[in-house]
């Protein structure tokens, strides 16, 4: 089941209904019920794959438990949080790389025979989403952050929890796993914000991101028929695309558990907006960002050594949060190069000079931080043209396409209703995130004090997302992640 | 507090709802009067503003092979294009009783012979021209059956307009369609095999037989002179293969009844010629010019004009 399919707008007031009404009296009897929600939500799309949720939960759970009896000796407990490692990556690696490697195994020493060593499996959704988190849970209790649950319950509900199953934010134990071991009050104005949350969200998947995608991928289909003007248009397009589709699933996700009373972490901070590279990966997919930073980055030595040290430690976890995004030398290439924006700054004690929003109290940015912004996001959308290619030499080949300009006519692609039409709804999504850029989603309307302009602009926007909404309407770009 | 944040949302999808419904029907009036081909016809049809005396009827192929201002020109009448897009023939004769019912009879009409003519309408194509008009009874009685509009299009305002380019009902440009589709030249055939066998050719004939004949029977009863035509279709068209015999006996059949006559143009030069082709059923510019030119030539010979 996704969030933009009908059957999703008949399953949450279900649930809903049930949460609150039902199951709203015993918090374990709740707890079961999202367990069983959120079972029933990821079934849909292919119930087999449910088993290996259970085990990840289930393995995870009983690991904190173990590490916590063994507390006095670190030695089994590092043992035990090392194989409850080891067990949650070896499924990830089985069915999210192991093809990769015997690929590149069989291209590098069998001469691209791959007969009777790749495997074929279906990735399952969200595998890299609730696995990073069960992880996050063993390693807390093993260093101690969290004392570990006994309710079983209430664990398969933190790791399982429908709005955030398949796509995140990848949640921390101390974050989430309190919240379902508290009884829920229904909060009005938290549970309104959400509704309003969840319409921009689905504003931007169906307006921006969906609409986008068919003008990006007509062109990726076919970049050596393209010109230089096309496809910079298409790389813009796909930048925002991405943007749209990943954020507008995270403000769907966070607005839908505001109605359950669980509140999510933050996912993104109006990342386009940023006046560096380092700006840019404390606003970018900030719970993957900080998951890297606390449980790789830091225990590697973080930015406290020596300079070699530290431009090696930025290397590795670029390289392993590309890598992240899926078996594909694209990814790597990706990270690397985010990897090379991000050295300068970092080796020179830039990376936290921008850590309030852009143009706090003003109307408009500054010459200079425009200008920023716009540096920022070109470099970006760079790198966004590595990860959306199919390979490294189509990534290659649209970049020498870019440098082949026939005419100064072909500027005309910009001017062209496909690409203006878009452009539009784009910018009109950068304005209302502009005005509301300190808030935690566009559409908080903490300045608007009139109810009939409130009401007027939800119309506006679900009169628009309906007209946009398409049957065929993609999955979710980061579900293949 | 749950009870009033449901009660509250209750309120606002209701407000919401009939918003949509009021937005609904204003945007729907407006795209009735777009230039859009397959919308302006049924509002022709409806509105009773035709005045022509020759009237082809049939499906797309009329829409772009029978070209109304060549036809005007060289015949001196007035002419007008009945064409529903997609439709089989139980579809075509409900939209001509409409026109009959709401127009002024026609002296001549001349009747688009093809594969559909010998199948059920089970699915019509381009749903996108009934958006318009989902408010008229006269035209819900002519789609619903047909038609598989889910119910969140039939009940949810605004949203059988989701995904279908608006802009197109709201633009101002030129009726494209009406002179044939210009400058596309290709062969392919844009229906697959397995589109052919839901058609079930010929099945149908029994339920169909009495809906010709009565429409035939009225024509003749009106003073309307009926003609077949079969339309040129390009030569690698073989989409009713095996059916043509079929198809050539029941419509001589109906001749020989009803004293109709039935130009047939399979065999014209321009099927060997694939630059006045849009795809191998529709003519585009160039061909439906040549085409109409024998029709308008053999319609006068036959003293129907």
């Amino acid at each position: 089941m996704t969030f933009n399919s009908l059957i999703f707008a008949a399953f949450l007031p279900i649930v809903f209904c049930l949460y609150w009404f039902v199951f709203g009296r015993n918090l374990r009897w709740q707890n079961a019920f999202v367990v069983a929600a959120s079972y029933v939500f990821y079934g849909w799309w292919n119930w087999k794959f449910l088993i290996l949720i259970a085990i990840t939960s289930f393995c995870s759970w009983g690991s904190g438990l173990l590490i916590y009896n063994c507390k006095d000796d670190r030695r089994k407990a590092r043992w035990i949080s090392a194989a409850n490692i080891i067990l949650n990556l070896g499924i990830l690696g089985l069915f999210k790389y192991y093809d990769f490697f015997a690929q590149s195994f069989a291209d590098l020493f069998l001469g691209g025979k791959t007969d009777g060593i790749l495997l074929n499996l279906i990735l399952p959704v969200g595998i890299s989403f609730y696995t990073f988190q069960a992880l996050s849970y063993s390693i807390d209790v093993y260093r101690g952050k969290i004392e570990p649950t006994k309710d079983i319950v209430q664990f398969f509900a933190y790791v399982s929890f429908f709005p955030q199953l398949v796509a995140g934010p990848i949640e921390r134990s101390t974050n989430l796993l309190p919240q379902f071991g508290r009884e829920r009050v229904f909060d009005y104005s938290q549970a309104v914000d959400g509704l309003r949350q969840m319409l921009w969200g689905y504003f931007k998947k169906i307006v921006i991101a969906d609409w986008c995608g068919i003008y990006v991928d007509k062109v990726f289909g076919d970049i050596p028929g393209q010109s230089g003007a096309k496809l910079i248009a298409a790389g813009i397009l796909f930048a925002f695309q991405i943007y749209a589709d990943f954020s507008g699933y995270t403000d769907i996700a966070i607005g839908t558990a505001k109605l359950f009373g669980i509140k999510l972490m933050r996912n993104f901070a109006t990342p386009y907006f940023s006046r560096d590279i380092a700006e840019f990966w404390r606003r970018w997919h900030i719970s993957l960002t900080t998951w890297f930073r606390d449980y790789l980055y830091i225990p590697m030595g973080g930015s406290r050594c020596s300079k070699p040290r530290v431009a090696l430690n930025t290397m590795v976890i670029f390289l392993v949060s590309g890598f992240w995004h899926g078996a594909n030398w694209t990814f790597i290439a990706w990270g690397a190069f985010h990897a090379l924006l991000f050295l300068p700054l970092i080796l020179t004690g830039n990376n936290r000079k921008y850590k309030e929003i852009v143009a706090p109290g003003r109307i408009l940015p500054s010459f200079k931080e425009f200008w920023q912004i716009l540096l920022t996001f070109s470099l970006v959308t760079i790198g966004w043209v590595i990860f959306r290619a199919d390979s490294l030499s189509q990534a290659w080949s649209f970049f020498v396409g870019v440098c082949h300009w026939n005419s100064i006519g072909e500027i005309s692609v910009f001017f062209k209703d496909d690409f203006l039409i878009r452009a539009v709804w784009i910018a009109i999504m950068l304005f209302v995130e502009w005005i509301d850029r300190g808030e935690e989603h566009g559409l908080s309307m903490r300045g608007v004090r009139h109810r009939a302009i409130r009401y007027a602009i939800y119309f506006a926007v679900i009169l628009v997302t309906i007209l946009y909404f398409d049957d065929g309407s993609p999955k979710f770009i980061y579900f293949q992640f | 507090m749950v009870v009033r944040f449901l009660a509250r949302c209750f309120l606002a999808v209701v407000v919401f709802f009939l918003l949509l419904a009021a937005f609904d029907f204003v945007f729907s009036k407006v795209a009735e009067r777009a230039n859009y081909q397959p919308v302006e016809i049924w509002h022709d049809v409806l509105g009773g503003t035709v005045d022509a005396d020759v009237v082809a009827l049939g499906n797309s192929l009329v829409t772009v092979g029978f070209n109304t201002e060549y036809m005007d020109s060289v015949l001196g009448v007035r002419t007008y294009a009945l064409g529903f897009s997609g439709s089989q023939f139980d579809r075509q004769s409900y939209m001509y009783s409409l026109y009959r019912a709401k127009n002024r009879p026609p002296k001549v009409v001349v009747n688009f012979i093809d594969h559909n003519a010998m199948s059920l309408t089970t699915r019509v194509p381009n749903r996108d021209q009934f958006f318009p008009l989902f408010f008229n009874k006269d035209f819900r009685k002519a789609v619903f059956p047909v038609e598989n509009f889910s119910w969140a299009e039939r009940y949810i305002p605004m949203w059988r307009w989701h995904s279908y380019g608006t802009n197109k009902f709201l633009s101002r440009s030129p009726r494209h369609f009406r002179s044939g589709f210009k400058y596309i030249t290709s062969t392919r055939t844009p229906f697959t095999t397995g589109a052919r066998d839901s058609m079930r050719f010929g099945s149908d004939i029994e339920v169909l037989s009495p809906l010709w004949d009565k429409y035939l029977s009225e024509n003749v009863k009106d003073g309307i002179r009926t003609v077949f035509v079969f339309p040129p279709l390009y030569k690698n068209n073989h989409f009713a293969e095996g059916y043509e015999e079929l198809m050539t006996s029941t419509f001589n059949d109906f001749t020989e009844r009803y004293g109709i006559r039935f130009l047939d143009y399979r065999s014209l030069p321009i099927v060997e010629d694939s630059t006045c082709f849009r795809d191998t059923f529709h003519l585009n510019g160039k061909g439906s010019i040549a085409f109409c030119d024998t029709l308008a030539k053999d319609l006068r010979q036959l003293g129907l004009i």
